[in-house]
């Protein structure tokens, strides 16, 4: 964080100017974060994806942005203070270090509250320490409420793929109130043999075919006795900002499934 | 009776009107493209133009026992046996015949080919077996484009004989052909020269010196042909 | 023969019902409504379409090799097959197009790709069209055609579209639906259906355009009676698991000596020898360890056939 101090030291006489006055991200991870806790004007642009609407549920909060391609060459003429993004090119991670631009790529997280934690150092290096604490009391709350016996269930997502059961989707399910049952390719043979109590199927980009969407919306998952929600898969891409609203709402389906309300998945 | 009605082939083929009676073996002879095998496809209504050809006053529907087409072509694609290929003869969906198969090989010398792939036969052989394939069905009319062209000169006499012996049976027989020995066995010859019937009558008319030697480029010599003086070839 | 290549494709069609990733039997004894769910949604229908797209592949073929008197023609490499499976693709990535849609795209697909390939080669317009022609022609559209699939699931409105390119060009059984088979089978069964229908004058055919004709046979019509049915034969089946290579072609060789060699007679033996052959791939991309496309096996026995069938011929 030293080059921060040198950043806040440099343009000390004008304080509000601590905060960095064109921000880039070139990552959907990131543009979420960035929707979240920028203030208006301080975003120069984002990831195509962070405007779209089958990406990510923030995408109408960037109606009015520029976008960029997601590589560094192509945001140089916007002239950023700061560049965001995760999991970098080592390309651009080197472009930048040539041309003195502030390029921080982030880990991808791997947890809800390293998530948590993700947010509030973008929040601060955006001026806007409040929106980082608002959104990590949301995460810490959700933490210490979560369901004490969590339903075993099984998300899946295109062609049979299931999050990693120690994974960052895995964890916020937990907070949902379901542990993942399993991780990796799910073979729809396996899944009908030995069905989950809950299944929770990933929704994303639903009016557009491929076969591993169809996968999704196989017949035999209908026939299944395991209780199916839907789940909002633009929310799980990064399991980023947008999750805390999507665990609430699983909740709620959670809890109108435990007690036997009729599910609409 | 086999008639043709200012039949014609633009260009390949000049208005020809003809009355062919059935029992007749008739010749059609005249020069490389003359347009002998234009007139004989046209004859088989094979092809479409102007005119029209009509068998016993009816217009010509193909069927294997009204009429049988014999291409110049000695091409087989598939490798089946010359028996195999004799039956497709009898038409599509027809009852199997294996006598008439054996007798159409037999007549045509070739009863001992029948169970050889006819892509392993010489020209000739092949020939034989596809001779076979046109007599199977005992057809009213046999239009035949040089089925002697490939055959020994044993084997050409046969075919004439056999010829001959299915137009006493009451078929009609008309055949391109090169060879002018034989077509003077013919009831009847049509010589064709430029897309023109040239003439039609007995042999003994139609193979006139004037002809032969205006036409054909070739006069008779005492060892057989030979290319007559100030032929006007190719004219 | 026909009886043995029916009986060795009940036997292969059992096989294939029996077997997967999980023993049916086990889970039949567990929950029996499990299992009806797991044999009626996944095992009959991959069995099934394996059964139905393999006899329509072997059929078309045999019919088209018979029609362009020509034993290197084959729906599934001359263009045909990828025609259908570029249909589909546009129907389904583009136009969100159901199991129906899907399956009008390919075989409407496999008609222009036919079309064009006979206008290529020259067909119809005389003289049966020479084999080199035929095959550089077959080649081009297929070449074409694959292109096209390509740049279309690069462009489709899917992010995953490009993903499922290799399903598109070399086929896959996995995890097809009940609805698919319902809708394809029924399809490539009215082909097979009219293709034996013509089969009588597609042996005539053998005999050259010419002679068939003098024997009764109306060519232009059953040109465009074989195109027709090659196309419902061969399209819905690719619209539901991708181009299948080799099938086509190399069946109807293997059957053909059993029938005289007399090409439109080949179409019921290759119908079913192309069902056993699929069926036997199919199985064998379950039971391989490796994760083997479906058109790879049935090209890794095909290939060396086709290789001795050109060594053996001139």
């Amino acid at each position: 964080m030293r080059w921060l101090a040198a950043l806040l030291l440099m343009t000390a006489p004008a304080p509000a100017a601590a905060a960095p006055a064109r921000i880039v991200s070139l990552n959907l991870c990131t543009d979420e974060y960035l929707l979240l806790a920028a203030r208006p004007g301080q975003i120069a642009s984002i990831s195509k994806l962070g405007a779209d609407a089958q990406e990510t549920p923030f995408a109408a909060r960037a109606r009015d942005l520029a976008t960029n391609s997601g590589r560094l060459g192509d945001v140089l003429a916007q002239r950023p203070d700061l560049v965001l993004t995760m999991g970098a090119h080592p390309q651009d991670e080197a472009l930048a270090q040539r041309l003195g631009i502030r390029l921080l790529s982030l880990p991808y997280p791997k947890s809800p509250a390293e998530v948590a934690e993700q947010v509030k150092r973008v929040a601060q290096l955006l001026g806007n320490p409040v929106a980082g604490e608002a959104f990590a009391a949301e995460v810490a709350a959700l933490s210490e409420s979560a369901p004490a016996r969590p339903m075993p269930a099984l998300m899946i997502g295109g062609g049979g793929l299931a999050p990693a059961m120690g994974g960052l989707a895995a964890g916020w399910l937990r907070l949902a109130g379901f542990t993942q049952r399993a991780g990796g390719a799910v073979t729809m043979e396996a899944l009908i043999a030995d069905p989950p109590a809950v299944l929770l199927i990933s929704r994303y980009r639903l009016g557009q075919f491929s076969q591993p969407q169809a996968w999704t919306q196989h017949p035999a998952l209908a026939r299944l006795p395991s209780r199916r929600i839907a789940v909002d898969g633009r929310a799980f891409l990064c399991g980023g900002a947008a999750m805390p609203t999507e665990i609430r709402r699983l909740r709620l389906r959670r809890s109108m499934q435990m007690s036997r309300l009729p599910e609409q998945p | 009776m086999l008639e043709a009605i200012t039949l014609a082939r633009p260009p390949m083929l000049e208005p020809v009107s003809l009355a062919l009676p059935p029992g007749t073996v008739t010749g059609v002879i005249g020069p490389n493209g003359a347009g002998k095998t234009t007139l004989l496809k046209a004859l088989a209504g094979l092809s479409r133009g102007p005119g029209s050809v009509l068998i016993d006053g009816e217009p010509l529907t193909p069927h294997p026992r009204r009429l049988a087409w014999l291409p110049a072509s000695r091409d087989a694609v598939w490798p089946m046996t010359a028996a195999t290929l004799v039956a497709l003869g009898l038409g599509p969906g027809a009852a199997p015949d294996a006598q008439a198969v054996a007798a159409a090989l037999a007549a045509c010398d070739a009863a001992p080919l029948a169970d050889r792939p006819v892509n392993q036969l010489s020209t000739g052989e092949r020939a034989r077996v596809l001779l076979a394939r046109a007599l199977v069905a005992r057809p009213a009319w046999l239009l035949l484009d040089e089925p002697i062209a490939n055959l020994d000169p044993g084997h050409r006499l046969d075919v004439m004989a056999l010829l001959a012996a299915e137009a006493q049976r009451g078929a009609g027989v008309v055949l391109a052909l090169h060879d002018l020995d034989l077509a003077a066995r013919c009831d009847r010859l049509l010589l064709i020269h430029k897309a023109r019937l040239v003439a039609d009558g007995t042999p003994a008319d139609v193979l006139q010196e004037r002809h032969l030697a205006g036409i054909f480029g070739v006069t008779r010599a005492a060892n057989g042909w030979q290319r007559a003086a100030n032929a006007p070839l190719g004219d | 023969m026909i009886r043995l290549l029916a009986l060795l494709c009940l036997a292969l069609a059992a096989a294939s019902l029996a077997i997967g990733p999980v023993d049916l039997a086990s889970v039949w004894a567990r929950d029996p409504e499990l299992a009806r769910t797991l044999f009626v949604e996944l095992r009959l229908p991959r069995t099934g379409l394996a059964l139905a797209i393999g006899a329509g592949l072997g059929g078309a073929g045999a019919a088209t090799q018979a029609l362009l008197r020509n034993p290197l023609a084959s729906p599934d490499v001359l263009g045909p097959s990828t025609g259908a499976a570029l249909g589909a693709v546009l129907a389904g990535y583009f136009l969100g197009a159901g199991v129906i849609g899907m399956a009008a795209g390919g075989i409407m697909g496999a008609l222009a790709a036919l079309l064009l390939l006979l206008g290529l080669a020259g067909f119809g317009a005389g003289p049966a069209a020479g084999s080199t022609r035929l095959v550089l022609a077959g080649v081009a559209v297929a070449t074409l055609l694959g292109v096209a699939i390509n740049l279309a699931l690069s462009l489709a409105p899917s992010p995953f579209a490009l993903y499922d390119l290799m399903i598109w060009l070399m086929g896959s059984l996995a995890d097809r639906t009940l609805p698919q088979l319902l809708i394809a089978a029924p399809l490539i069964a009215l082909g097979l259906a009219l293709l034996v229908r013509a089969a009588p004058a597609l042996d005539a055919l053998a005999l050259g355009e010419e002679v068939a004709q003098s024997l009764g046979v109306a060519t232009a019509g059953l040109n465009r009676h074989i195109i027709i049915a090659v196309a419902l034969a061969t399209g819905a089946g690719v619209a539901v698991a991708g181009s299948i290579a080799f099938v086509g072609l190399v069946v109807p060789h293997l059957v053909r000596p059993f029938t005289g060699h007399r090409p439109g007679a080949a179409i019921v033996p290759a119908a079913i020898a192309g069902a056993a052959l699929l069926l036997a791939a199919d199985i064998a991309v379950r039971l391989l360890p490796l994760d083997l496309r479906l058109g790879v096996l049935t090209a890794l026995i095909g290939a060396p056939f086709f290789l001795s069938l050109i060594l053996r011929g001139r």
